[in-house]
């Protein structure tokens, strides 16, 4: 079975195997290794890889696959997530939220005209205030939340035609 | 026996906690309150009673002190401690907390008055003789004699708002051209965030060191410090890192910084624990910033080497009780060492991040300590501070601390969402922070160097990723499977036990 992630803006991909003597056979590129694992309280695994010791946390959400080794933590991300997110924000002139948030103030309404660098709205979270400001001249074409909205990262909030 | 009994906490976090557990060694009560999001949070679990205030925005909740008090008397608490941030350098709900009857775990609001003004504290300061920074202070000069004060200070100056700390309203100043437009920027922004657009100008120390330090005051005229704590490992004014000693003093610059400190808490006649913070050249010199007249994020660096529980003491004190040791009593033993957790992406400009935290796992070990207000499946918003946990370790001097403190991240497992913990790590590894020679501006000055690489993948987290995926197919697998009834009962995979995989 093939497992694919994206890493650092690569795809990276591994291929776990079954074996008849009951290890399991990961092949990553040119490289094979012989695997025995067993699952830690908590999620986790134990594992041997060609008879190296590693210990490896990991949890999951929808958007990642989380492995903390050796003192570091690694976010993989899931391949079908980012197909998924890559449409969204591809939909021209969408200006999206860089962090999740709350809308805490509007400033512009649909139909206005703007121009480059007017302040559109403004996000808070923890404590920090961010400035959505206009990209380019444009009109407000699609406004899509509202003061008081909670936005996650990603969300689609504005959308500013070409003059 | 302390004469208290039963406190409100009006915070959450890793303070409330840290205050429900100074209140339970105390045999009081520890009442929290809560918002609507941390209904389950660790400091609502570990009270003893705990009460909804309203919604997650702060302002609806734990900034309302209308419900914290009605709370407080309702519950039969004698006594509100605030924690930090929120209100608890706000002079208006000391006064309201004792107003109603509550011993207020703090100073007077008197004294949170006259430090929070800071043209006044300054004031205050210069004649009780301790230094500040040359400035240039007046409610109604007009431009002409700003630049003229900027001149005989020297640039760089800074613009600063009387009314209000924050960060907010201040502006560096590099050259006289610039200095209008400051001025007028900073009136502006110190009018809106404090409704008083008063300001006044300081020499900015380019090249300080913040070096902060701790004092503690009865109510029978005691006031005793305890030591300094180093706090100039900051990204844009945010501490990161805190230690005590400080690699910078000397002995005798202790005992002056010390001395001074005393004097500054004395002359606002304060009473509890408090901060005096000071700006320290390289050449020595020094000079009062402000003063924090609150617990701080940073205390436990100070407990760690002089043995003292502060959160217990502001108790005792509030109690009337005098202070059980004199100046001479007080010891610095070893080094200790702080860093901040942030759920913070530092390659994406260090913007807030959340996520539901589906490991926490904290190292239990000799000296470290983990202070934190979240535990696993605890979810982080976007409503309050990013900063989710403290790590504290203490060993026998700098070096040895360094190495605990870098063994203690690496143990650390926070999965589910971004921190700061490999970012920390680097800094760790600097040699200019290894030397003790960090100054205020060197992180920011440096983030570049500073930004960990993205760490390449090892094979190995690709194989655990995937074990993980597998393990998880499989199990929603025999889930769809029982809903059939015909589960294999033998497979491996409903075994929730240590199964073992390819053995």
């Amino acid at each position: 079975m093939q497992y694919s992630y994206e890493y650092n803006g690569e795809t990276v991909s591994v291929k776990l195997e079954r074996q008849a003597d009951g290890q399991m056979k990961a092949t990553i590129g040119d490289s094979e290794y012989s695997v025995t694992a067993s699952q830690i309280a908590g999620g986790g695994w134990l594992m041997h890889i060609n008879s190296k010791r590693f210990l490896a946390h990991t949890a999951s959400d929808s958007e990642a696959q989380y492995v903390h080794l050796n003192g570091t933590q690694f976010k993989l991300e899931k391949v079908e997530n980012r197909r998924r997110r890559g449409k969204g924000s591809s939909r021209s002139g969408d200006l999206i939220a860089e962090m999740p948030g709350q809308v805490i103030d509007v400033r512009v309404k649909e139909g206005r005209s703007v121009q480059s660098g007017d302040v559109l709205l403004v996000l808070e979270a923890m404590k920090m205030e961010i400035r959505i400001s206009a990209p380019h001249d444009g009109t407000v074409a699609k406004l899509r939340v509202k003061t008081g909205d909670v936005v996650a990262r990603g969300q689609a909030l504005v959308k500013i035609s070409q003059m | 026996m302390i004469t208290l009994k039963k406190c409100l906490i009006a915070n959450r976090g890793e303070i409330a906690v840290r205050i429900i557990r100074a209140c339970h060694e105390l045999d009081m009560i520890a009442v929290a309150v809560y918002s609507e999001s941390d209904s389950n949070a660790k400091h609502v679990q570990l009270a003893d009673e705990a009460y909804y205030i309203g919604a997650a925005p702060p302002h609806q909740s734990y900034l309302d002190s209308e419900t914290l008090i009605r709370t407080a008397t309702q519950a039969g608490c004698d006594c509100v401690h605030p924690g930090y941030g929120f209100l608890s350098e706000n002079a208006d709900f000391a006064q309201a907390v004792m107003d109603a009857n509550l011993i207020w775990i703090g100073p007077s609001p008197d004294a949170i008055r006259a430090m929070g003004v800071k043209t006044e504290a300054r004031a205050l300061m210069q004649k009780a003789g301790v230094p500040v920074v040359s400035g240039f202070q007046s409610d109604n000069a007009v431009l002409d004699e700003f630049v003229t004060a900027a001149e005989h200070i020297g640039y760089p100056v800074m613009v600063k708002a009387a009314g209000g700390g924050g960060g907010k309203g201040i502006r560096v100043v590099y050259k006289p051209a610039d200095l209008p437009e400051a001025i007028q920027g900073a009136q502006s922004e110190a009018q809106k965030a404090f409704n008083d657009s008063r300001i006044f100008l300081e020499r900015y120390i380019e090249d300080g060191r913040h070096i902060e330090i701790q004092v503690v005051a009865d109510t029978h005229g005691n006031t005793v410090h305890l030591f300094e704590r180093e706090c100039s490992t900051q990204r844009r004014h945010q501490k990161i890192i805190e230690e005590s000693p400080s690699p910078l003093l000397t002995a005798q610059m202790r005992q002056t910084m010390g001395n001074a400190a005393i004097a500054a808490a004395q002359a606002v006649n304060y009473v509890n624990a408090g901060t005096v913070e000071f700006i320290a050249t390289p050449e020595g010199e020094f000079f009062f910033l402000e003063m924090n007249t609150r617990l701080q994020v940073e205390h436990p660096v100070t407990e760690m080497v002089t043995g003292i529980d502060l959160v217990k003491l502001q108790f005792r004190v509030a109690a009337g009780e005098s202070l059980s040791f004199s100046q001479d009593d007080l010891t610095q033993n070893g080094h200790a060492i702080e860093c901040r957790i942030y759920a913070e992406d530092a390659r994406n400009n260090f913007l807030p991040a959340i996520g539901t935290v589906q490991q926490f796992i904290v190292p239990q070990a000799p000296s470290i300590r983990v202070d934190s207000g979240i535990q696993a499946s605890d979810m982080i918003t976007i409503h309050y501070d990013p900063m989710i946990a403290k790590v504290i370790v203490h060993d026998a001097n700098r070096e040895a601390a360094l190495q605990r403190m870098t063994r203690a991240l690496a143990e650390i497992v926070i999965l589910g969402t971004t921190t700061n913990i490999d970012f920390l790590q680097t800094i760790l590894q600097n040699p200019v922070f290894v030397a003790g020679q960090v100054d205020t501006k060197f992180v920011d000055d440096n983030l570049q160097t500073l930004l960990p690489d993205v760490a390449q993948l090892p094979h190995a987290a690709l194989i655990a990723a995937a074990l993980a995926k597998m393990d998880g197919q499989t199990q929603a697998q025999v889930v769809s499977n029982s809903d059939h009834s015909n589960a294999d009962i033998y497979s491996p995979w409903q075994r929730s036990d240590n199964f073992r995989v390819g053995e």
